[in-house]
């Protein structure tokens, strides 16, 4: 077994001994727990020491009869640096969730079902086979649908994991069907060879990427299809960390990110991206402006930051979208990780009751608001130089150096500018409301967590901190985060901010604070059902587009079945059994009747025959 | 040496048990099903001893060959013979039975009489495995003939409900369905003078005219049709599985249904390519409707077996799909998907047993909720095997319906446009199928636990289960286990549909 | 026509029986005892055996020229033959227990029947019309007296009544279709019709009168809407008279009918659709009349029309491309011999039942699996036989053999009706078969375990059928090849 495989199977394993030994003590499920993600991000690094993104590690798979499964893995730069995020990422999110699920009775299950979740998100990641992608990309989504569903006691768990798995899986059809066409159209299930020759058939590439886009949409929570994200703080805050950063919405980026050639060959396809990307990125910041949740506020938020991704995707610059990706996967963990550990404290995740919390928790408030000023994006945090990258390559789209129209790189450029003054708005609001102000809500002792929740925050805080310099040219990251497997493309200088850009963002930036600390925020929390916090309407939408729609199908379907066809084959039946019925009254027993009808068919047979052999 | 006595000691072993148990009088109630879990274990080892002896590298060619001229006057030879097409087949069947076996010792479900119960088991075993072993139409329709009075004792004395009435509907229906096929097949035996499936395989099928050919294969089609079952004809169903018993579930949907999907690969394919080219589209057509109606029809029912029932038609669909496309891929698919179905189904039927047992009911009027947590480990089966049954990637219920569509991309018949539109509405069946299961879950397992605690599964379930579970798991992981057994037959299929394609 | 020679080892089947059945009447009257006369019956039938067989190829009372004699003894004829022997063997061993518990008088009894067997055996090998008719007589006759020997029975008279009027017409029929076919062709031989219909096309007269012969056949089988008289007739009889009725009476009635069709090969085109209505209809009332049936008798009788109707499918199918031969000749003979096994062994067990807890009523047989397990699995074993199901194996094999005919000829509607049918009928002899297996009533009627004299040799009876049955089903061939193989 390869190394890139041994990656994915470690946390796997790890997973199914939790399942089986569901039993044991927990301190032998939290070793487990832990062992699977750290094990995994010890073979990450080894293969980061060999320098894929020089010669990437492309391995077939097994070979011969006894291949037991498409296992071809393809390990480039772009591979083992998001491969390294996941495994560090989920590594924390185990070690805070042993504090944080101290007193929850299915722990050795919950843990399992995150290590599977990192497994599966690795067999995405160095997937070199469309199918191995597709089994990494669908298990992801059931982890999603068991951990959200986490307690599944309450309503609210329920319905936000079914609306989690189903509307994914909405946009997984055309995730699978992009995925057959595109073994069916290039005959080949490897990666590389896939894309490179649809990338070279623009019918091909537009149908198979586009179709492949609406699971994207659906993964990374894109408008029309992101509703579900939000409603995922039903789960407990370390699943939220690992969904929103490191997994379930990281998988639809990422897999552009690997097809990335193939999309670049449709500029329809990456139109449309951008179009969907700057509508998400502004509403989901707007409604996040009124949320009334911690959770929700940072649910959205996630929701705005990956249509940067998105965005960055369409302008035609991947490196900006990883570059995103990574830095927004550490301070995204580090939010959430941060909101639960204020949850853990308050008992209660709704703005409402929190405030003034600063002197009793410095640790959570010092990370917290590290990760809130590089969400926003201040120099020097990692978000800074993230969201600088999106935005020069935005600025190359709108000067017509990409495949995309430059009013695209237009659009995206302005509502991107636009979103980072929301941006700024709604978290200056979160970090008041949760900070500073008095306390509200019920009066109880409030504590720092215990460090097995507070180190992971602060080892969180340091790549939050320090992630964005290595974009510089100095760094090491541009030469990283190369897809060479796929496609060897690498503009030198791109990831670094430009002069035009730093003004529009900073401006934005001021406009947005100067917004934020006029808004009368504790006064207004809100109690989050106006028609803005609750999302547009959109869920209102999927009611009566589909939920609907589809409830009436089924009725008609079990009519149907009940009323047309069931009652048909019964009614053969009963119509059976009625006409026997009716014959037995021609069987009355008197003997002249019989003998007469008997003569009478006699007679009608000779006539008839008669009549046949005459003519 | 030669081991051409295995096939014939498959059916053989079971027979002579149902005899000697019809013999033993009531005295063998105490020990009948010890004896079953005997039989079929034997029959396990001789299962094996066909897998040691069975040559993988010659998978398209028939293996372990019985010849026996039977009767003259109907053209009969008892020949059997297993091939890639038929092997995985078998494999399944035994380890089915086997599994039915283990679950009977403790769990004899009313009104007892294990003596009979296991006779019928085992007699069923017989025409199960004849059917997947025949290679003569009439004896292929003998032994699919022989199934039905086992399983129609199993509903009608071991049911539960409206059990008398599901069991006449299904005997009745499928008997409808099996002279159907019959006619079918006496056109075919008729025409060419020959009912030695692999000669009609081989050529001689093609020989018949045009018409003759279409008329032998609406009728074989529709007759397995029945059996599959494919929309419309699937009334039977659900009747059936919710009054039939555990066990009888299990074979049922396990095996039972592949007879009629097996059929079509092993002889209406290859036999009457001419016009399975021109029906293929239709059958196409109707598997889709199936799959969507499936699992439309399964969100609204109000009955766990019924669901599950339903779902059966919409996995079925997926089967029929790729068997229409004509395609190596396809019919590989299809061959994986009925596999799939039966280990994943049978697992499925076996919990809801399991369930069944313990609270007495199957309706979600009456079903406790929170099965999770009064009994977690079989509430982590139900989802288990539900998950399996819904399509995820990485367990078996996946690979035929993929691959069903990737044959559905390039089908070896003309309709190219019409086949990608069937491929996505079978790609929103998968979704639905994903939103049916996750309501059975939501409805049985979560929730608060209205009964605090419930018997998680004992030593003898996870006994019988375990073989099913490990194989959800390893064929999802290692689908070609099967693929490289079936491939090199289905290219023979194939082959043979290659020369009617316009 | 004179006869020139009298070959008296040819007719030695028919003179054997005939003898038979007087040693039997004299022996009861000497003995007093009906079960002599019994053995005198089954001796005779197994001592007529070797003759029939010696017999084949032979012919007798021959005219002038060779080819025309009266009496010829085909393969066929020996099948034939043989189905009746057996048969009645096995009626007669269904009888001696009524014979011995003196509910019938055994001599008379014996004798009745082996009278009507000499005309059964006579019928397959007569050569004109004339023979035929009277054979069939032969036959008839004899049973009326059977259906009335059954004593403190009134219905017994009536049912006895019923056929006899039934008779009468059949003859008048008969006589009047022969003496139209006599008036246009000049000839009653059937070598010479035959010869006569393959010279010409078929006139208008002589097609009516075969019509009519078929009518009389008609009768005999008791196919609809011929069949009326048969489920009183049964239902009054006692069961063992049923059994003959329903096999042997039935057999020579098939045996005219492939005699006539033979005849009449060449003018096939206007018979075989007839046959075919006859067919299609009798199976198909047969059935679903049977459907709602809930006495055993009563049901067994219509099943027996509904058979009879599978049986006429062969002949019926002839129309299309087949030509009358061999491959029907097989279907219709197999398909009389697996009749003959299993529904005489359905009698058979009806009978013990019926004497043993005195049942007539479906709900009498509930729980028979727990008082007598042999006689519920054989009985099962038969119904599903008639039903066509494994473990039936020889009833689905003939059934399938004869729907090869209209298959083969194109006459798909007849296949469709048959299969049809076939569902049909498969519901009413599973749901007998289900009482049989279902838990006894808690206020079940108690089984009249009575030690009966003689009961055993209806046990016997039971056995042989079963063995038959089960013998058959593992090498088919003896019933399908029956004809080829003498």
């Amino acid at each position: 077994m390869t190394a890139p495989l041994v990656m994915v199977v470690l946390p796997a394993v790890a997973a199914v001994v939790g399942l089986l030994l569901g039993g044991m003590s927990r301190a032998a499920a939290a070793t487990i727990a832990v062992a699977g993600p750290l094990a995994a991000l010890v073979v990450a690094a080894l293969l980061a020491a060999e320098q894929p993104w020089d010669a990437p590690i492309v391995d077939a798979g097994f070979h011969g009869v006894l291949q037991p499964f498409p296992a071809a893995t393809v390990v480039d730069g772009l591979a083992v640096s998001v491969a390294l995020m996941v495994c560090f990422v989920a590594t924390l999110v185990q070690i805070y969730s042993i504090g944080y699920m101290k007193d929850e009775p299915r722990y050795s299950s919950y843990a399992a079902f995150i290590s599977l979740f990192t497994a599966a998100m690795l067999a995405v990641v160095v997937a070199g086979d469309l199918l191995f992608l597709v089994v990494g990309w669908e298990v992801m989504g059931l982890c999603s649908y068991l951990l959200i569903g986490q307690n599944w006691e309450q309503h609210e768990a329920r319905r936000a994991a079914v609306k989690a798995f189903l509307v994914t899986k909405v946009g997984d059809i055309g995730f699978i069907v992009g995925v057959v066409v595109l073994i069916g159209t290039t005959g080949t299930t490897l990666i590389p060879n896939a894309v490179q020759a649809a990338s070279s058939d623009s019918t091909v590439a537009t149908v198979a990427s586009g179709l492949i886009l609406l699971g994207v949409l659906g993964k990374s929570a894109q408008f029309p299809l992101h509703a579900w994200l939000p409603d995922a703080m039903a789960g407990p805050s370390p699943v939220s960390a690992l969904i929103h950063a490191a997994t379930m919405v990281a998988a639809g980026v990422y897999v552009v990110a690997r097809l990335y050639p193939m999309f670049l060959a449709s500029p329809e396809v990456l139109t449309a991206m951008a179009v969907i990307a700057c509508i998400t990125m502004l509403g989901a910041a707007v409604i996040a402006l009124v949320q009334s949740d911690m959770k929700r506020v940072l649910a959205w938020s996630t929701v705005s930051q990956l249509a940067y991704m998105v965005a960055a995707l369409a302008v035609g610059s991947r490196d900006a979208a990883v570059f995103h990706l990574l830095s927004h996967a550490f301070f995204k963990a580090l939010l959430f990780l941060a909101a639960g550990a204020v949850i853990h404290a308050v008992g209660s995740s709704a703005l409402r009751d929190t405030g003034g919390l600063r002197q009793s928790m410095p640790v959570t408030f010092m990370t917290m608001s590290i990760g809130l000023l590089a969400l926003v994006g201040v120099f020097p945090l990692s978000g800074f130089f993230s969201k600088e990258s999106v935005l020069v390559a935005a600025e190359h789209a709108a000067e017509g150096d990409e495949v995309v129209a430059p009013w695209v790189g237009w659009l995206v450029l302005v509502v991107a500018v636009v979103t980072i003054a929301v941006t700024a708005a709604y978290a200056l609001r979160l970090w008041m409301l949760t900070w500073v102000g008095p306390r509200r809500g019920e009066a109880r002792p409030i504590h720092e967590t215990p460090p097995v929740m507070y180190v992971p925050l602060v080892l969180l805080a340091v790549p939050t901190l320090l992630f964005g310099f290595t974009a510089l040219d100095v760094g090491a990251l541009p030469t990283w985060i190369q897809a060479n497997a796929t496609q060897p493309l690498a503009t030198p200088g791109a990831l670094t901010p430009g002069l035009l850009t730093i003004a529009l963002s900073v401006t934005a930036l001021l406009v947005g604070v100067g917004v934020g600390l006029r808004g009368r925020w504790s006064s207004g929390i809100g109690d989050g059902r106006s028609f803005l916090a609750r999302g547009l309407g959109v869920d209102a939408a999927y009611d009566w587009l589909a939920v609907r729609p589809l409830l009436v199908l089924v009725r008609w379907v079990t009519e149907f079945d009940s009323g047309v066809i069931q009652r048909t084959v019964s009614g053969v039946g009963v119509g059976t059994v009625a006409s026997g019925r009716q014959l037995q009254r021609t069987q009355r027993g008197d003997v002249q009747r019989y003998v007469s009808a008997a003569l009478t068919a006699l007679i009608v047979a000779v006539v008839i025959t008669l009549v046949a052999v005459a003519t | 040496m030669t081991s051409n006595w295995l096939l014939p000691a498959l059916l053989v072993v079971p027979l002579l048990a149902s005899v000697i148990l019809l013999v033993a009088g009531r005295r063998a109630e105490s020990w009948a099903t010890w004896f079953g879990v005997g039989v079929q274990s034997v029959g396990l080892v001789l299962m094996l001893g066909v897998l040691a002896e069975y040559k993988r590298n010659m998978s398209g060619s028939m293996q372990l060959v019985v010849d026996a001229e039977w009767v003259p006057e109907l053209l009969v030879h008892f020949r059997l013979g297993v091939d890639g097409i038929s092997l995985p087949l078998i494999a399944l069947t035994s380890l089915l039975g086997w599994c039915a076996a283990v679950y009977t010792v403790r769990r004899v479900p009313e009104p007892g009489r294990a003596r009979a119960l296991v006779g019928l088991l085992l007699l069923l075993q017989v025409g199960l495995l004849g059917t997947f072993m025949a290679l003569d139409l009439i004896l292929f329709f003998l032994f699919f003939e022989v199934v039905l009075a086992p399983m129609w004792f199993l509903i009608a004395f071991w049911g539960s409900g409206e059990r008398r009435r599901a069991a006449n509907t299904f005997i009745l229906y499928t008997v409808l369905g099996s002279v159907v096929m019959l006619v079918g097949f006496l056109i075919v035996i008729v025409k060419t003078g020959s009912a030695d499936m692999v000669a009609l395989a081989n050529g001689l099928g093609e020989q018949m005219s045009g018409n003759a050919q279409l008329a032998a294969a609406l009728l074989i089609l529709g007759g397995l049709a029945v059996k599959t079952p494919m929309w419309p004809f699937h009334t039977w169903l659900p009747d059936a599985h919710t009054a039939a018993p555990t066990v009888g579930s299990v074979l049922l949907a396990g095996v039972l249904l592949k007879m009629g999907t097996y059929g079509m690969v092993r002889i209406v394919v290859p036999t009457l390519p001419d016009a399975m080219v021109q029906i293929a589209p239709y059958l196409a057509a109707f598997a889709v409707i199936g799959i969507l109606y499936g699992a439309l029809a399964s969100y609204g029912q109000q009955d766990l077996k019924r669901v599950i029932a339903f779902s059966s038609v919409g996995h079925m669909g997926f089967v029929l799909l790729g068997i229409s496309t004509l395609s190596v891929v396809g019919i590989n698919a299809a061959l994986f998907g009925n596999i799939a179905h039966g280990i994943i189904t049978g697992l499925l039927f076996f919990v809801v047993g399991g369930i069944k047992q313990r609270t007495g009911t199957t309706a979600f009027a009456s079903l406790p909720r929170g099965l999770y947590a009064s009994a977690p480990r079989l509430g982590f089966l139900l989802g288990f095997a539900a998950v399996a049954s819904l399509g995820m990637p990485g367990l078996a219920g996946f690979w035929g319906e993929f691959l069903s569509l990737v044959g559905a991309y390039h089908p070896a018949v003309p309709e190219h446009l019409f086949y990608r539109v069937m491929l996505v509405l079978a790609a929103v069946g998968m979704v639905l199928a994903a939103a049916y299961f996750l309501r059975v879950l939501r409805r049985v397992g979560q929730g608060a636990a209205s009964q605090a605690t419930m018997d998680d599964v004992a030593a003898d379930e996870w006994l019988s289960w375990t073989p099913l579970i490990a194989l959800t798991v390893v064929l999802g992981l290692a689908p070609v286990l099967v693929f490289q057994v079936t491939d090199p037959a289905v290219r023979m299929v194939v082959e043979s549909v290659a020369g009617a394609l316009p | 026509m004179t006869i020139q020679s009298i070959d008296l080892m040819v007719l030695a089947p028919t003179i054997v029986v005939a003898l038979g059945a007087l040693v039997a009447l004299i022996a009861e009257l000497v003995t007093r005892r009906g079960q002599v006369a019994v053995g005198v019956g089954l001796v005779t039938l197994a001592f007529a055996v070797p003759f029939a067989l010696a017999a084949s190829g032979e012919q007798t009372l021959c005219g002038a020229v060779d080819a025309d004699c009266a009496y010829v003894v085909a393969p066929l004829s020996v099948a034939l033959q043989l189905i009746v022997l057996v048969s009645t063997a096995i009626v007669l061993l269904m009888a001696s227990s009524d014979i011995a518990a003196r509910r019938v008088p055994g001599g008379e009894f014996v004798f009745l029947i082996l009278c009507s067997v000499s005309g059964a055996v006579l019928v397959p090998a007569t050569n004109d019309l004339v023979t035929l008719i009277v054979a069939l007589e032969v036959v008839s006759l004899p049973t009326f007296a059977l259906v009335a020997l059954r004593r403190g029975e009134p219905r017994a008279a009536e049912a006895a009544l019923k056929a006899f009027i039934f008779s009468i017409a059949s003859v008048a029929v008969s006589l009047y279709g022969i003496a139209l076919l006599y008036g246009t062709t000049g000839a009653v031989s059937f070598n010479e019709l035959a010869a006569s219909t393959q010279a010409s096309g078929p006139s208008p007269l002589a097609t009516a009168g075969m019509v009519m012969l078929l009518a009389v056949v008609a009768f005999k089988i008791a196919a609809i809407p011929f069949h009326a008289w048969a489920p009183d007739t049964y239902q009054g009889a006692t069961v063992p008279v049923a059994a003959y009725l329903s096999v042997v009476s039935k057999a020579a009635g098939f045996s005219a009918l492939l005699l006539i069709t033979w005849t009449f090969s060449a003018w096939s085109q206007v018979w075989a659709p007839v046959v075919a209505v006859l067919a299609g209809v009798t199976m198909l009332g047969g059935n679903l009349l049977a459907l709602r049936q809930r006495l055993a008798v009563r049901l067994l009788a219509w099943s027996s029309i509904a058979q009879a109707g599978y049986i006429l499918v062969p002949l019926a199918a002839v129309a299309g491309r087949l030509e009358w031969g061999p491959g029907v000749t097989n279907a219709v003979v197999g398909y009389l011999v697996a009749y003959a096994a299993m529904n005489l062994g359905a009698f058979a067990v009806v009978a013990v039942v019926a004497r043993r807890t005195g049942a007539v009523d479906w709900a009498d047989y509930r729980g028979l699996a727990r008082r007598s397990p042999g006689l519920a699995v054989a009985l099962a074993l038969f119904l599903a036989s008639l039903a066509g199901l494994p473990p039936g194996l020889i009833g689905l094999l003939v059934k399938v053999r004869v729907l090869i005919v209209p298959v083969g000829s194109g006459v798909w509607w007849l296949a469709a009706v048959m299969a049809v049918a076939t569902v049909i009928g498969l519901a009413y002899y599973l749901a007998w078969a289900a009482q049989l297996f279902r838990q006894p009533d808690s206020e079940a009627r108690p089984s009249v375990a009575e030690p009966e004299t003689g009961s055993w040799t209806s046990i016997v009876a039971v056995a042989i059928c079963l063995a038959l049955t089960v013998t058959f089903s593992i090498a088919p061939s003896l019933a399908l090849g029956l004809v080829d193989r003498l």
